[in-house]
């Protein structure tokens, strides 16, 4: 069965929606992280970060209505009103559309917030709606009250192979026929704590410069048979696998790698392979980004111009398929997307 | 839609709860209508009047030291679980080597960081040792499953609060039906936490005394904690390790209400859909169902909408909660309502309602008081979710 990537939703550091994405693919467009400080030990911890505004947000949801809502949840929201309004999903298709989302960390500022309402107050004056908040399906229950999602509601989080497990579940649900559409995503934020950890985990492991991210990418996916148009690109596979048991190989075809620098990717790391994080930094739902930035490569033959057409540092590139994999230490999550193209039309 | 029916089969289960260590020791203090509530023991709470929990007696690997980089408790109560299902399977090295593996886990708090103490440092500009982020980094419930067995199939961790064991099982389901897997471990964990524990006080949605769900005098629920962990196979690769069948998933359905980050429609929209979308992927008539194994929280507003529901879809057929006497454990309930209602189904009886004496005025149905015999071999069992999540199991028991 083919499944349609039909609409895609992006934000991170290069801003929101499927432009500033692609000029930021193509170099038009120069970004770089912020420099953040964390204070420790009366010492200033540095760090660099994508920040992702949500100011967006309005063209789809009133401020008003937005006030108790937590950044996370405030970039899933925008992420997903980008995705629906790029498919130009109709109410009635919103009613039988499922939502899953992936979130490697989850509400991780409101989380600790909550901490802090009950470490300052004491148990009794803890805060509620910073614990409502801070639940990680909380995101995607507001994208099914907002934009009036009907079907089955998933939220899944297992840290970078949060995306390719929610991808997994997407497909499944839209090969059984239990609803026409699924909008599925991935998000993560951006906390000092967060940054604390990383900072010291990354030094640890190795000495590799360490930029971090937030953001995420939502797309709305549909069997072939019920799109108007073609969409991006076809989503051929997706699979959670064991790279000591099924080496993972990149052959002839470009790999978007992700979780640069983690000891796992040093076996994968081959001549087709390129990292984005320069584009969005390191983060779980980075996986999604990458993603995005595959169907926009696969739908406009251009976009990565040096490297699909012909050869690239002598390899023969396969120009119809764009694989992502998010190594991981123990296992590996492996997305194959294909083109929509005529094969003919591209020999 | 595809059918999902018979392609499931269940051929091991294991749960740890306040009801017991076991999944006998569970059935024997449901069916005795036993509730075990405390003040919570594993951490202190400046609460005037204590919310009674029920606690998990066994055990578990210790926990205590904040920089010790072991497992959180949420996955010693899975590992207990997996134990006694893989072992009352049959399932066996050889099996984790050569089959497809999958993994499919339901939790609430245990995909999250909760470090009370690493996270009070770490505000007061101090540099807080690493210990409990390497604690949560390895503490991913179906990573860990999958780490511990050494699993080759899909991993999936399931965060769907209250509903996350009824989805993991039904999406483990799927899998096995879709040719994804041979075999797949499903099911929910979750440990007693004071975060959730102040989160739930903070909704004021706790009873000062043992949850009492349906009844009239009900004030609220108490928090559990507990894992239940099923071993699903498909009927061919049952059939071929020539595993016993204890019953199967016939069908699971999923809807979301789209209206209310913490309370349910007031109607009971999505779980309406949810049961309707069960019965018809599993091919089975309403007439079918002998019994249901109900979310009942003991929250007003839970009991209320799924007692209205229950009337109106499924009249006049017998229904129980459980939480009475495990409270509720949060991402582990579904899966261990879905092992009690299998359990229930091969015992051909279903247990008191525990907490449960009087029927409420705003509950047009009420669940069953005492033990009942029944007769039939397909039941329901359902979870409502923060954030407007409903999801439905139709389960079948053994053939005899």
């Amino acid at each position: 069965m083919d499944i349609q990537v039909r609409g895609i939703g992006p934000l991170g550091g290069f801003g929101a929606g499927i432009t500033p994405l692609e000029k930021c693919i193509d170099g038009r467009c120069d970004i770089s992280p912020e420099m953040l400080t964390i204070e420790k030990n009366r010492q200033l911890m540095a760090l660099a970060c994508f920040k992702a505004d949500t100011s967006r947000l309005i063209e789809f949801i009133s401020p008003k209505k937005l006030r108790r809502i937590d950044h996370l949840s405030r970039m899933a929201l925008l992420g997903a009103g980008l995705a629906i309004a790029d498919a130009k999903l109709s109410p009635e298709e919103l009613e039988d559309t499922g939502i899953i989302l992936a979130t490697g960390y989850g509400a991780l500022d409101t989380g600790f917030s909550f901490l802090s309402s009950f470490l300052d107050k004491g148990d009794q004056l803890s805060k509620p709606t910073l614990f409502s908040n801070s639940v990680h399906n909380a995101a995607a229950a507001y994208i099914s009250i907002f934009f009036g999602i009907k079907g089955p509601s998933l939220s899944v989080s297992q840290f970078d192979l949060s995306f390719a497990s929610a991808l997994l579940t997407a497909m499944l649900w839209i090969k059984e026929g239990r609803v026409k559409s699924v909008l599925v995503g991935g998000v993560d934020e951006y906390c000092d704590v967060l940054g604390y950890a990383a900072k010291n985990l990354h030094t640890t492991r190795n000495n590799l410069p360490l930029t971090l991210g937030e953001g995420g990418c939502f797309f709305v996916l549909s069997k072939s048979a019920v799109c108007n148009e073609t969409g991006y690109a076809r989503l051929a596979q997706v699979d959670i696998f064991d790279q000591k048991r099924t080496p993972f190989l990149a052959k002839n075809r470009l790999v978007i790698l992700g979780s640069p620098g983690c000891g796992a990717c040093n076996d994968m790391v081959g001549p087709t392979c390129i990292c984005q994080d320069k584009l969005y930094g390191t983060f779980p739902s980075a996986a999604a980004l990458d993603m995005g930035t595959a169907c926009l490569g696969l739908k406009h033959k251009t976009l990565f111009n040096k490297i699909t057409q012909g050869s690239w540092e002598g390899k023969k590139i396969d120009p119809n398929t764009i694989l992502c994999v998010t190594p991981g230490d123990c296992l590996s999550g492996k997305i194959i997307l294909k083109s929509n193209r005529n094969e003919s039309q591209l020999s | 839609m595809v059918s999902q029916t018979s392609k499931a089969v269940i051929t091991g289960m294991g749960c740890v709860s306040g009801a017991g260590d076991t999944l006998e020791d569970n059935m024997t203090s449901l069916f005795g209508a036993v509730r075990n509530f405390t003040a919570p023991k594993r951490f202190s709470t400046d609460h005037v009047h204590p919310y009674p929990v029920f606690e998990v007696q066994k055990k578990m690997g210790d926990t205590s030291q904040p920089s010790d980089p072991l497992l959180s408790r949420t996955c010693y109560l899975m590992l207990a679980a997996a134990q006694e299902a893989i072992s009352q399977s049959g399932l066996c090295e050889t099996h984790f080597l050569n089959k497809r593996i999958g993994i499919c886990i339901g939790t609430a708090v245990g995909s999250t960081p909760n470090a009370i103490e690493f996270y009070d440092d770490f505000r007061s500009l101090r540099s807080p040792e690493l210990g409990p982020v390497h604690r949560f980094l390895s503490s991913n419930p179906a990573a860990c499953l999958a780490r511990a067995y050494g699993s080759n199939g899909p991993v999936q961790t399931v965060v769907n609060t209250c509903s996350s064991g009824t989805d993991a099982i039904g999406i483990a389901a799927s899998w096995i039906c879709q040719g994804l897997c041979d075999i797949v471990l499903a099911g929910g964990a979750d440990e007693l936490s004071k975060v959730s524990y102040n989160g739930f006080a903070s909704l004021r949605i706790m009873d000062t005394k043992g949850s009492r769900p349906f009844d009239k005098t009900r004030a609220g629920l108490n928090l559990g904690e507990g894992a239940g962990i099923m071993v699903l196979e498909s009927v061919k690769m049952a059939r071929e390790n020539g595993h016993r069948v204890l019953g199967k998933i016939r069908g699971y359905g999923s809807a979301c209400d789209g209206y209310h980050l913490v309370s349910p429609h007031s109607n009971g929209r999505g779980l309406r859909k949810a049961i309707d979308q069960a019965l018809e992927l599993s091919n089975t008539d309403k007439q079918q169902i002998c019994f249901i194994n109900a979310h009942g929280t003991g929250t007003l507003e839970n009991d209320r909408v799924e007692s209205i529901v229950l009337a109106d879809t499924l009249a006049g057929v017998p229904f129980f909660s459980t939480k009475g006497c495990t409270g509720h454990t949060l991402g582990a309930a579904g899966a261990l309502e879905a092992i009690y209602t299998l359990a229930c189904l091969n015992k051909q009886q279903i247990p008191p309602s525990a907490g449960f004496a009087a029927p409420a005025i705003d509950t047009p149905s009420s669940p069953i008081f005492e033990t009942l015999v029944i007769n039939g071999s397909i039941a329901i069992s359902q979870s409502l979710a923060f954030g407007g999540n409903n999801s439905v199991l139709v389960i079948e028991g053994r053939q005899n």
